[in-house]
């Protein structure tokens, strides 16, 4: 397991990281989430120690440091393009695995992992986003990590792309390694992580389950319409459950659908639609980060 | 530490400015020993005893040794330019072992290519004479000065230039320091008169050259005083580069 704790950055009078704990665990794919500036990248380097800020970060235990390999501990992905443009991808890939200690035959393979066999000996420097992203998951899987840290990995991935990047980052978490990835694609991360945690404006928000963190939002609940909304809203007053009007219905979370059907019987409200609604991590999302937002946007005028 | 060494040497010869600018560095000592001071030499010049001496100080101390500084800035700075560094920084568990890594490959290609300029210079010079059909009169050497003023002078003056990259990080930056300290030298030697011998490239100058006007400071003292400010550089250097985030 991953774990950090009270992960704190300045810059000059900016507090960048707001004492951050949480942890990765192993088995899972921890999705990292947070508006545009919320301190995601800056976190992930605290966590790696290219940033000196307050706090500590254990991989199993103990400071990255005190590995003879780092690399084989935790592979990373914070740039996409995060090398040299005319020294070949074989060669770039080459150094990193001299650096790590890695034998020169795992680039090879990596290579033809992530699809770049062909362009190996080309210079990266004219590489799409796209085939860049792919060199960047190839130099953080040399080691065989158990760990691997990946910021916005699925940035100009194609469709393609993107779907090998969920199965092959599903599977590397279930053969027991730990998978810790930033992502603004919302529907792609909700697919692929188990855990969440959310952060804005350098802090800690939520560090959950996917399932809680959707269960919890404010947009899950069950949906009822019904001619005689507010009759069922006066009898749901009664009862432990939260009760929001949205357009022909109520939303109701706390109560199960057989709960909210056995009143609206008892009470004699006829009931069109009885549904659970779950939330998507958007709304969710959007829901936990509001006002929070580093660079927040106007409203769209319609 | 050796799979670290192992990487910046990978590094070093890597990349095309490795290449070009030696081998530019090698073709300009060639131009000029070989046809400027060989092949074209005539009358008075071809009685000059200290002329491959003076080969060896040209080619020290001019433009090829610039070049060979480069390609050390050019080890550093690619680092931040390309964000590379952040793969350095995660495949070591010290930045200090990444630092001497550092250190000591470009220490061993300035040593390599101080000897290939400073044999090379002399070399081309009499190979010049040679095949023009001229006679040069015997030199008089001192092997053992030339030598260890030559393996300083190129050595000190690439690792200073190795330093200035890892204490400004940007390649422009520290390119550009290279030539503005000796500049700013110049201009400060106005004022310091005789005792501009003790600014730091001045003095590095004076280990292969003769001393400025006035002053009587000794080769080996210069060589001294330039060490006091190279390690200076170093230790400053060394202290920000453990310190600094790194971007």
């Amino acid at each position: 397991m991953i774990r950090s704790e009270h992960l704190t950055k300045h810059y000059r009078k900016k507090l960048a990281v707001n004492d951050l704990s949480f942890k990765v665990e192993t088995g899972k794919v921890t999705g990292f989430l947070g508006p545009n500036g919320a301190g995601k990248s800056t976190t992930m380097r605290l966590m790696l120690g290219l940033d000196n800020g307050s706090g500590k970060t254990l991989f199993d235990d103990k400071p990255l440091h005190s590995y003879a390999r780092p690399s084989q501990v935790i592979g990373i992905l914070l740039e996409a393009k995060a090398f040299h443009p005319t020294r070949t991808a074989r060669q770039h890939l080459r150094i990193l695995a001299d650096a790590g200690g890695i034998h020169l035959k795992r680039v090879d393979e990596v290579l033809d992992e992530v699809g770049l066999t062909d362009v190996a000996k080309k210079a990266p420097g004219k590489f799409s986003l796209g085939m860049s992203q792919r060199l960047g998951i190839a130099a953080a899987l040399l080691g065989k990590p158990k760990y691997l840290m990946l910021d916005e990995p699925a940035n100009g991935l194609d469709p393609e792309g993107i779907a090998w990047l969920r199965e092959f980052l599903k599977n590397y978490a279930d053969r027991g390694n730990g998978v810790f990835v930033s992502s603004h694609l919302l529907s792609e991360m909700s697919q692929m992580a188990d855990n969440v945690v959310v952060i804005g404006r350098g802090k800690l928000i939520a560090d959950t389950s996917m399932a809680e963190l959707i269960k919890n939002s404010g947009h899950s609940g069950v949906l009822v319409r019904s001619p005689k909304a507010s009759a069922l809203e006066r009898a749901l007053h009664g009862t432990k459950a939260e009760v929001h009007k949205v357009p022909g219905g109520l939303r109701v979370a706390g109560l199960s659908t057989d709960e909210i059907g056995k009143l609206a019987f008892e009470t004699g409200v006829p009931v069109y639609e009885l549904s659970q609604q779950q939330a998507s991590l958007e709304e969710a999302f959007l829901e936990l980060t509001a006002g929070s937002e580093e660079f927040a946007t106007k409203e769209v005028k319609k | 530490m050796l799979v670290a060494l192992k990487a910046e040497f990978r590094k070093l010869f890597t990349v095309r400015s490795t290449y070009i600018l030696t081998g530019l560095a090698i073709l300009f000592v060639i131009f000029f020993a070989f046809y400027i001071e060989g092949y074209h030499l005539s009358g008075k010049d071809l009685q000059n005893p200290n002329l491959y001496r003076e080969d060896v100080v040209g080619a020290l101390t001019s433009l090829p040794t610039v070049f060979g500084a480069i390609v050390a800035i050019l080890l550093m700075t690619h680092e931040y330019r390309y964000t590379t560094i952040m793969y350095t920084l995660t495949s070591s568990n010290s930045r200090t072992k990444t630092l001497t890594a550092k250190f000591i490959a470009v220490s061993v290609y300035a040593l390599v290519f101080t000897a290939v300029v400073g044999v090379l210079a002399p070399a081309m010079s009499y190979l010049g004479v040679h095949i023009h059909g001229s006679t040069l009169v015997p030199q008089t050497i001192d092997y053992h000065s030339i030598i260890w003023r030559g393996i300083f002078s190129g050595w000190s003056y690439i690792m200073a230039a190795l330093a200035l990259a890892v204490l400004i990080r940007n390649q422009i930056g520290a390119i550009v320091s290279l030539f503005a300290i000796p500049i700013a030298e110049q201009v400060l030697s106005l004022l310091l008169k005789n005792n501009s011998a003790y600014l730091p490239f001045t003095a590095q100058g004076v280990v292969l050259n003769p001393a400025p006007h006035g002053s009587t400071i000794t080769h080996g003292s210069a060589a001294v005083v330039f060490s006091v400010y190279l390690v200076i550089a170093w230790i400053v250097a060394w202290v920000l580069f453990l310190k600094r985030d790194a971007n």
